[in-house]
């Protein structure tokens, strides 16, 4: 057990007394393979195998099934009630707190989430603790068009190996949040870099249309021997590949406004959050957009920043429409979804939470579960390497205390690449 | 009537006499000829010689020549005529502080945050008290580095801490720093993130940047040292190093272990915050996961002036956590001067170096060892120098 806990710090580039200063770079080939048993395995592609066993070694699942033998493995137990599930993919983590936004200007597509990450960020072990092992890192909404977010495991290796897609889909933000924080000049002399425009949800369009229309007018200006602008390049090229432009919208007319403005550049939409996706699943399926729906809250969800001069406080709620049966009203109307839990991605409301209220207001479980896994795989683009429970596939699981998606059930270990993190430990 | 520089006078004399008195009572007891040690042309024979490099040499002889040094070992011939001081203790290098805001102007100037044109060595004090303090703690060069506060503050220049004023200026450019420190960053001023200072360093150093600092850091002919303190921070700088061809330095990890796990491949050097007591239990045991480490390392008071540098306790203390002796001793003086690329002239007891040289009573990682006098440039420069 100590040996099994030293593994998983050394993984994490921690500091044992005993560990010497240089945690391996590259997790030490398994001389045994693991065979982790539970009550039920279910692989998220369609099986359950009750009792069911997982066989890892170096990494990689090298069987799923009933009645696994191996005879030099290290077996793990976890019981009869445990149930064992392939690690989950968060769709959409907004980890980083409000100072690690970048808020220096509205239009910053080069920007590069991956470049801010830390390693030793305590979100990694909140994620982990909702059952996530892999995840889309989603750049805030502070700024109109914020830059590329990062597909990440969720357990940092000393090198970068962790870090599955540094350069993931081009983030965009509708709605009111980008003009939060932004100035109006009234009087006096503007000192501060946020009396700019968008200071309203209409300047907000307006931001996000002028970017791309001028990358529409550079790109002809460019291939007429005109002079190289590295942003609007990156626009311009997202428009010629017909790429994916992934738009946070919350409100139905902010969805509305994501699909027109994608339509409009001849780009793929996929939704951030979607909170009032309910009121229109047919638009939603008509414009082919992908949507990453949540987080579902017991409150009104959708924060913006600003002073409220009724409650005094600091957040607003954008929208109260917030109905806890949405995913349940999305799956009956015929939309594929994946689960986002949004800046609670790391907290405990996180995936695992989301997932459950989704479930207990009507979601099939397994459809849960494929928001949760098969569906974000594909759509990240990583699904050749996670999402199910495959012979061949990165060993990354997760050990329920009981069935998945029910709210008293927690996960009680986690599997990245063949390294256990106790969810308790963190 | 008495004049104001006489009031003064009569004030400071007496004053200076008791310090003398008090500071020098050990030293006039080992070497009694240490008084007129004025004179740049000596030969010193001590108990005990640490040359810099790792190296000690018991009863070991320094010759030094115009304020230079000539030879160092052990029984060598003196030549005929030459003062002789005899030095029951220990002789090592001057120490070098490899950052600290000394005499510099205390304010950045931060109207944007990257400013590679600015040079510290445009704005030094070279008579800020700090250099006295420094001096006093056996420090005799420091990388003086413009305050940190943006991503890019300017060029750092090495100023020694004594010595005639045309000659304390060991390198107008020593190194360009670069801050990837939460402190670097301002909400109200752009980059606000760290993401946002990878973009801006990438841009200025991938386009025909005009600064002189930001040509020569490309070429590889100026130091970069890179402020970073989380793992996250750590991690940029390693790759930007990588990507833009930075000689690279990583300043005050906070986890240097950490930080040594993410660099260790890319073999760029850390310099160290002294350690201090009251640190926690995390952070001190990562200073002495340090090991014997065969990385290089420095340290660097990262002080605003005022004080003292602490880089002597702060490498015992480290030492206490686990460092390796050698290695500390390396780390404030030869080590450093390699750092800075001045190794020809500083950090080490060798043939033509600069004769900066530190008399102790004792070990100097000894938090009880004393300091018996400095000497610059083969000169004897510390205040108990002005009570003969």
């Amino acid at each position: 057990m100590l040996a099994l806990f030293s593994l998983c710090l050394a993984a994490l580039g921690a500091a044992l007394p005993n560990s010497g200063i240089e945690p391996p770079v590259q997790a030490a080939p398994d001389e045994h393979p693991w065979l982790i048993q539970a009550g039920t395995v279910i692989d998220a592609k369609g099986q359950r195998f009750a009792p069911g066993a997982v066989l890892v070694k170096d990494g990689k699942i090298l069987a799923v099934g009933t009645g696994l033998v191996a005879a030099n493995a290290k077996v793990r137990d976890f019981g009869a009630h445990a149930v064992v599930t392939p690690g989950l993919i968060e769709a959409n983590a907004e980890i980083e707190s409000i100072d690690r936004a970048e808020e220096g200007a509205e239009i910053t597509p080069r920007l590069r989430l991956a470049d801010g990450l830390d390693p030793e960020s305590r979100a990694w072990a909140g994620l982990r603790r909702n059952g996530v092992t892999s995840a889309f890192l989603s750049p805030g909404g502070r700024a109109v068009i914020s830059g590329r977010g990062a597909v990440v495991k969720t357990m940092p290796t000393a090198d970068e190996r962790w870090i599955l897609d540094p350069a993931g889909a081009l983030k965009a933000t509708m709605g009111q949040e980008p003009s939060g924080g932004n100035i109006v000049p009234r009087f006096g002399r503007p000192n501060s870099i946020f009396y700019r425009r968008p200071t309203t949800r209409m300047g907000v369009t307006w931001e996000f249309r002028k970017a791309f229309s001028d990358a529409q007018l550079y790109a002809a200006a460019r291939s007429a021997g005109g002079p190289l602008d590295p942003d609007a390049q990156v626009l311009a090229d997202l428009m010629a590949s017909k790429g994916e432009i992934r738009m946070r919208a919350r409100l139905l007319q902010d969805i509305r406004t994501a699909i027109r403005l994608a339509e409009e550049f001849g780009l793929r939409l996929v939704i951030e959050e979607g909170i009032e996706s309910f009121r229109s699943p047919e638009e939603i399926l008509a414009a082919k957009a992908k949507l990453i729906y949540g987080p579902t809250l017991f409150e009104p969800a959708g924060i913006v920043f600003g002073f409220g001069f009724a409650t005094g406080s600091v957040r607003q709620q954008e929208t109260d429409r917030n109905y806890l049966a949405t995913p349940a009203r999305l799956h009956a109307s015929g939309v594929e979804f994946a689960l986002g839990s949004a800046d609670y991605a790391a907290t405990d409301r996180g995936l695992a939470h989301q997932a459950a209220i989704a479930v207990h207001f009507g979601l099939p479980r397994e459809v849960a579960l494929r928001a949760c896994t098969v569906v974000p795989a594909m759509w990240l683009g990583i699904e050749k390497r996670v999402g199910t429970l495959e012979v061949g596939k990165d060993a990354d699981l997760v050990v329920w205390s009981g069935e998945p998606f029910e709210l008293a059930t927690r996960p009680v270990a986690v599997m990245v690449d063949g390294v256990f993190a106790d969810a308790q430990e963190d | 009537m008495t004049s104001f520089a006489e009031l003064r006078r009569s004030i400071s004399r007496p004053s200076l006499a008791r310090r003398a008195a008090l500071g020098l009572g050990s030293a006039l007891a080992c070497s009694g000829a240490l008084a007129s040690a004025q004179e740049a042309t000596f030969a010193l024979q001590a108990k005990k010689v640490l040359t810099g490099t790792g190296e000690a040499i018991e009863s070991g002889v320094v010759l030094v020549e115009n304020g230079k040094i000539r030879a160092v070992g052990a029984g060598l011939a003196i030549p005929a005529g030459w003062t002789v001081h005899q030095h029951d203790g220990v002789v090592m290098p001057g120490l070098i502080d490899l950052g600290a805001t000394l005499g510099g102007s205390a304010l950045l100037e931060n109207h944007e945050s990257l400013t590679p044109d600015l040079r510290v060595a445009d704005g030094i004090d070279l008579w800020d008290p700090s250099y006295a303090a420094w001096l006093a703690a056996g420090v005799t060069s420091v990388y003086v580095i413009p305050p940190t506060g943006s991503v890019i503050p300017g060029s750092g220049a090495v100023v020694k801490t004594a010595g005639a004023p045309e000659q304390r200026i060991v390198s107008t450019d020593a190194g360009l720093e670069i801050g990837l420190n939460s402190g670097a960053r301002r909400r109200d001023r752009a980059p606000t993130s760290v993401q946002g200072s990878a973009l801006a360093l990438r841009d200025l150093f991938g386009h025909q940047s005009p600064a002189a600092s930001v040509q020569r850091a490309k070429r590889g002919e100026l130091a970069v040292f890179a402020h970073a303190d989380s793992a996250g921070e750590v991690r940029l700088a390693a790759q930007l190093a990588n990507e833009l061809g930075w000689k690279a330095r990583i300043v005050g990890p906070a986890l240097p272990d950490q930080a040594l796990a993410i660099v260790r491949g890319a073999a760029i050097p850390l310099v160290l915050r002294p350690l201090d007591y009251g640190v926690d239990e995390r952070t001190r045991r990562s200073y002495g996961a340090l090991g014997a480490t065969a990385h290089p390392i420095g340290f660097a008071s990262l002080a605003q002036g005022g004080g003292e540098p602490g880089l002597r306790r702060g490498a015992a203390l480290a030492v206490r956590a686990g460092l390796d002796p050698a290695i500390a001793v390396r780390a404030l003086t030869g080590g450093a001067a390699a750092m800075l690329g001045l190794e020809a002239r500083l950090g080490t007891l060798a043939p033509g170096r600069d004769a900066d040289l530190v008399w102790l009573d004792g070990d100097p990682l000894d938090l009880g060892t004393r300091i018996v006098a400095v000497f610059v440039d083969g000169k004897r420069a510390d205040r108990g120098a002005e009570g003969r």
